[in-house]
């Protein structure tokens, strides 16, 4: 094998019975010495956690021979009672990004700045609570009927606004939730008048949220209900939610 | 066993990991599944300081009182069933154990009150403006709608 040869892998779980669920992909070179290597999913090019291998040269060897027992993955058994219910699921740390929308023009105060922001935070454990249960479109629900029924129109440019609105970003903050203190802080906000003694920049906001957890990626997504983003669109919580399309 | 390019290529890395994040997400692989799906949960939270906002005042501080958060399921989109609500909120306190946890159903009248005692709060104590409570722009300001229709060249794909 030429020393510059570059190892392709494809990583999969191992389902019993069924087919194998495909997990991601990476490449790497043969260079001896341990690497780590992110895997990526084939189709939406997410990452999939970080593989570990070490290549191994044999002694005398000419040519260059990749030893599979060498490939070797970091883990510890599972210590859950019962693993094939409780499989696969994250457990931390929280990690959120909060996004502006593209219409925030030149705002300069911070609390205005509320109303064009969303956040979303990748919460734990959502399938040990939530177990297969999932929550359809409504339905009995004539605006959801319009989204999901209705035009494609409508669905795509829902989908158009959710990617503007949640696009990555220079502006975007991120942060890692820690404790309840790291919870007050993005619900912090409020009025600040120049000139006057109110400020209530550093207080709990009373204010309201509209809110999805996505099955799509296990994220808690909310924003301010009076966001000014939602004007025009026929639904909140589809414009949160991306309303994935059907084909 | 030497991997040869005529065998790598079947070459198959089985995983036995105990607890990845990367496999939380096996069903986003397929939009069609999760289009079919929608969402785990959705509603609307708010935050109030136990006993209520109507019981808070100002010269207060926030750090005197505990915290609660008080979600619901009032999404028309989804309409979440309210048997699963036990269940968001076993799921919020894992996430934010600061917090007690209050999940109601978009009927019950406790959330209608405790709704409108945190935008009382804020509209008579904060000096928000009631029009910022529901979604507006202001005059000539360009929406996150206009924007899409903009960017697609004003032209939407046919019905």
């Amino acid at each position: 094998m030429p020393s510059n040869a570059e190892l392709g892998v494809q990583v999969l779980d191992k389902d019993d019975g069924a087919k194998d669920d495909h997990i991601g992909r990476f490449t790497t070179n043969i260079q001896p010495g341990a690497k780590h290597e992110e895997i990526q999913s084939h189709a939406l090019k997410r990452s999939r956690g970080i593989f570990w291998l070490k290549v191994r040269v044999p002694l005398g060897s000419i040519t260059p021979v990749l030893n599979l027992s060498t490939l070797k993955i970091e883990s510890s058994p599972s210590t859950d009672r019962f693993p094939e219910k409780h499989q696969y699921v994250f457990d931390g740390p929280i990690r959120f990004s909060r996004h502006f929308s593209p219409t925030i023009g030149r705002l300069t105060n911070t609390n205005g700045a509320r109303l064009y922001s969303t956040w979303k935070m990748y919460i734990k454990g959502v399938k040990l609570f939530f177990g297969d249960e999932f929550q359809p479109w409504n339905h009995k629900y004539k605006a959801a009927q319009a989204i999901f029924q209705g035009s494609f129109a409508i669905r795509t440019s829902i989908q158009a606004g959710h990617r503007m609105l949640y696009a990555r970003s220079t502006t975007n903050g991120f942060g890692i939730i820690n404790d309840k203190e790291d919870m007050f802080d993005i619900l912090r906000g409020g009025k600040e008048e120049l000139g006057s003694r109110s400020t209530f920049q550093k207080r709990i906001k009373p204010a309201v949220y509209t809110y999805i957890i996505s099955a799509e990626d296990d994220s808690f997504r909310f924003s301010e209900t009076g966001a000014a983003f939602f004007v025009d669109f026929a639904s909140k919580h589809a414009l949160h939610s991306n309303c994935c399309e059907s084909e | 066993m030497s991997i040869s390019p005529q065998n790598m290529r079947s070459t198959r890395i089985v995983a036995k990991v105990s607890n990845p994040a990367w496999m939380a997400h096996r069903i986003a692989l397929n939009p069609c599944v999760l289009w079919y799906l929608g969402v785990r949960y959705s509603g609307e939270f708010h935050p109030r300081p136990q006993g209520g906002w109507q019981n808070f005042r100002d010269d207060m501080y926030d750090s005197d009182v505990p915290w609660e958060l008080v979600i619901d399921n009032n999404s028309g989109t989804y309409g979440p069933d309210p048997m699963m609500l036990p269940a968001l909120r076993a799921c919020m306190e894992y996430n934010f154990p600061g917090f007690n946890i209050v999940a109601l159903d978009y009927n019950d009248p406790d959330l209608k009150e405790s709704v409108d005692a945190c935008r009382a709060y804020a509209l008579n104590i904060r000096g928000v403006h009631k029009e910022d409570l529901q979604p507006h722009t202001h005059n000539g300001e360009i929406t996150l709608q206009q924007e899409v229709t903009h960017a697609s060249g004003d032209t939407l794909p046919p019905p």
